[in-house]
């Protein structure tokens, strides 16, 4: 609502609040007058007031020159259609017109056609009318004398409207300022909305910067200050990403010249023992790196899941691996390849460390769900550790037996679901039937090709 | 073969490029160590009387960078060349493959690894005298699927990439170039296994039905290699170069 923005109007969250609360309960009141004023529309027109006025004065010249035992004759034959008119001696009706504003109106138009009537006593008062719903003004005009005439408008007041007719008008008007004031606070907070969303959005992998948004100068001050702490934020993972991808890539060389030349030594216990070492140092980095990469500089493409897995499991069963494959001979998904790769490459290389017999199955339901499943009968994890498993640079070293040699990082499991957000993948941990950890992922959008 | 092969190799870190060039001495070779493509090109334009025949090609090298000295010397020779990159960097490993290259060995390497792919570039080097992209064409089309030799992918109809090890890439290769013809078990572990540094000899039987399930011919009457009984194996379907 742009037409909100209006340059009077205060810049502040806090006078926004209270310009809002301003206007409902000016509406309110507003409405509120002009129903109650609706209900008590008067039915006498001027030209009505006028006749009224006039024939009072009449009547009352005609009855203080008359004798009192005619005056009710002579009342009753200066009655017209809509005005009744009587004489009595006394009576009991009190004056209302200093309790209604209304009454109090009509003997000032009352005094105004006829200015005659100001020096009488005249007494205004309202009553039910007698045929229909609506109501009569009932008046008194005091004689010199001290007795009075009475007279009675007829149709004088609209009739009240029923109960249920007032409580609806008043719940639409309170409905009505209700959601107006709700529609401006509306426009006030939307921007804090799309901020929470922005800041939610950071760090995952699209990242869009945050824009300062119009509106209320507290909300401009928090998207100026996130926008900051964004940039911020981002430069620092960029940085650190950079300086992790370097340093790897920077190890390879030094690590590829001990590699050589140990190979040329002629010690063969020592060319032994410290391949291991390198061996677990290229594990440690190619680990850092995927981890830190994850597979976002990747684009999906179309491939063979199932051809993905054979190749991995036929490749080291072929270096002696006790594994096999089961399930179909194809399975088509769209994934990033060298991510999804690496992270089934890393899930079995875990899997080999702790245990001797691995399987990896692959199965597929009706609505493409795929879910592979990397079975081993090594230790396990027990259950209230599994969450732990997941957690970075975190590694589980059971106390019997200390850290086990070779284990790299510590970032298996967390490149995994790392990779797996990437592929709305789920990641489930659990108790295999061969004995030791089941590692299952499952990822959407499979389809098995058809026999043909 | 009177001399000892002649290996020039590119790469920028001195002590390395000092340790390949001896290692590669060591076992017979001649190898000669350069820092950059400036003195890559000198000493190719002068061979003298040791003409190059292999060069080891860092990719990430100061100045010119290794994929675009990889074009420069395919446009005047087909001088066998191995790219050297940092592991992980598969966008290297395609772009390697895809300008020329005939291998690439990802960083760091094993000396064992590095000698098979020599002895096997070295090889294919002297066997074609034909210049290679005759000898292994961009693409071959069989039966819907399609084979990028040099990028190491193949795909199926339906478009999805499908992955193959080593032996099977090779064991494909093998039976392309020679489709419709019987190719004997013993000929085709050879031919296969001539450019497989560190296999382990698997049977060629259990090469091809893997082969098989990943070209989807589970049944046998579908299956593109069809088994000549006591002999070897065919490629039946029609093979087209692009």
């Amino acid at each position: 609502m742009r037409s909100l923005e209006m340059p009077w109007m205060s810049k502040g969250m806090r006078g926004r609040l209270a310009l809002v609360l301003a206007i409902a309960i000016l509406l309110e009141l507003l409405g509120n007058l002009a129903l109650h004023r609706w209900q008590e529309r008067e039915l006498l027109g001027s030209a009505g007031a006028m006749l009224v006025a006039q024939q009072l004065v009449d009547a009352a010249h005609v009855a203080e020159a008359a004798s009192r035992s005619e005056r009710a004759g002579l009342m009753h034959g200066l009655a017209i259609d809509g005005l009744a008119l009587n004489w009595v001696p006394s009576t009991v009706i009190t004056d209302h017109s200093t309790a209604r504003r209304q009454l109090a109106n009509m003997r000032e138009r009352l005094v105004r056609f006829a200015p005659e009537l100001e020096g009488r006593e005249l007494r205004l008062s309202l009553m039910p009318g007698t045929d229909t719903r609506q109501r009569d003004l009932v008046g008194l005009l005091a004689l010199n004398d001290g007795s009075f005439i009475s007279f009675r408008v007829n149709r004088y007041l609209q009739a009240p409207p029923p109960l249920w007719l007032v409580s609806l008008l008043h719940i639409v008007l309170l409905a009505s300022v209700f959601g107006l004031a709700l529609l401006m606070i509306q426009t006030m907070v939307r921007p804090l909305r799309r901020l929470a969303t922005a800041a939610d959005e950071t760090g995952r992998d699209y990242t869009r910067p945050i824009d300062v948004p119009k509106g209320p100068q507290e909300v401009t001050r928090l998207a100026d200050a996130l926008a900051g702490m964004q940039a911020r934020l981002l430069k620092v993972m960029r940085d650190n990403t950079q300086a992790l991808i370097a340093v790897s890539h920077d190890l390879r060389t030094p690590i590829q010249r001990m590699k050589l030349r140990v190979s040329m030594s002629d010690d063969a216990e020592l060319r032994e023992a410290m391949g291991q070492d390198m061996a677990e140092m290229e594990i440690f980095i190619d680990g850092m790196l995927a981890y830190v990469r994850s597979g976002a500089d990747e684009q999906a493409r179309l491939i063979d899941a199932a051809a993905v897995l054979t190749t991995i499991v036929d490749d080291m069963a072929d270096m002696g691996t006790d594994i096999r494959f089961i399930g179909p001979d194809s399975l088509t998904m769209s994934v990033r390849p060298i991510a999804f790769t690496r992270m089934i490459q890393n899930l079995i290389e875990n899997a080999r460390r702790y245990a001797n017999r691995i399987e990896v199955r692959l199965t597929v339901d009706e609505s493409g769900g795929a879910t592979i499943a990397i079975e081993d009968d090594g230790p396990g994890i027990p259950e209230e550790r599994r969450q732990e498993a997941l957690r970075p640079f975190h590694k589980l070293d059971s106390p019997s037996q200390g850290p086990s040699p070779g284990q790299g990082a510590g970032l298996g499991l967390a490149f995994v679901e790392r990779t797996l957000e990437l592929h709305s993948g789920k990641l489930r941990l659990d108790k295999s039937d061969l004995g030791g950890l089941s590692v299952r992922i499952g990822l959407p959008g499979a389809q098995l090709a058809d026999a043909t | 073969m009177a001399r000892s092969a002649h290996i020039i190799v590119v790469e920028d870190d001195a002590p390395l490029r000092m340790l390949l060039a001896r290692l590669l001495g060591e076992c017979g070779y001649q190898a000669t160590g350069v820092s950059d493509g400036n003195e890559l090109s000198r000493v190719m334009a002068h061979p003298g009387d040791r003409p190059v025949d292999l060069i080891l090609l860092d990719i990430m090298l100061p100045g010119e960078d290794g994929l675009s000295l990889c074009r420069r010397i395919r446009k005047a020779s087909q001088v066998p060349i191995i790219m050297v990159s940092a592991r992980g960097q598969e966008a290297d490993r395609v772009a390697g493959l895809d300008i020329g290259a005939d291998d690439y060995i990802p960083k760091p390497f094993s000396r064992p690894e590095l000698l098979a792919r020599v002895r096997a570039a070295l090889r294919r080097g002297r066997e074609s005298r034909i210049p290679p992209e005759v000898a292994t064409p961009e693409c071959y089309h069989f039966n819907n699927w399609r084979f990028y030799p040099r990028r190491r992918e193949l795909f199926a109809p339906s478009g999805a990439e499908v992955s193959l090890t080593a032996a099977e890439h090779e064991l494909l290769l093998t039976l392309l170039r020679h489709a419709h013809r019987t190719i004997g078990r013993e000929r085709l572990l050879e031919l296969v296994h001539s450019r497989l540094p560190h296999s382990r000899d698997r049977s060629i039987d259990v090469l091809v039905s893997r082969l098989r399930r990943k070209l989807g011919g589970v049944r046998r009457s579908e299956s593109l290699i069809r088994s000549v009984r006591g002999v070897g194996y065919t490629f039946i379907a029609d093979v087209e170069l692009a």
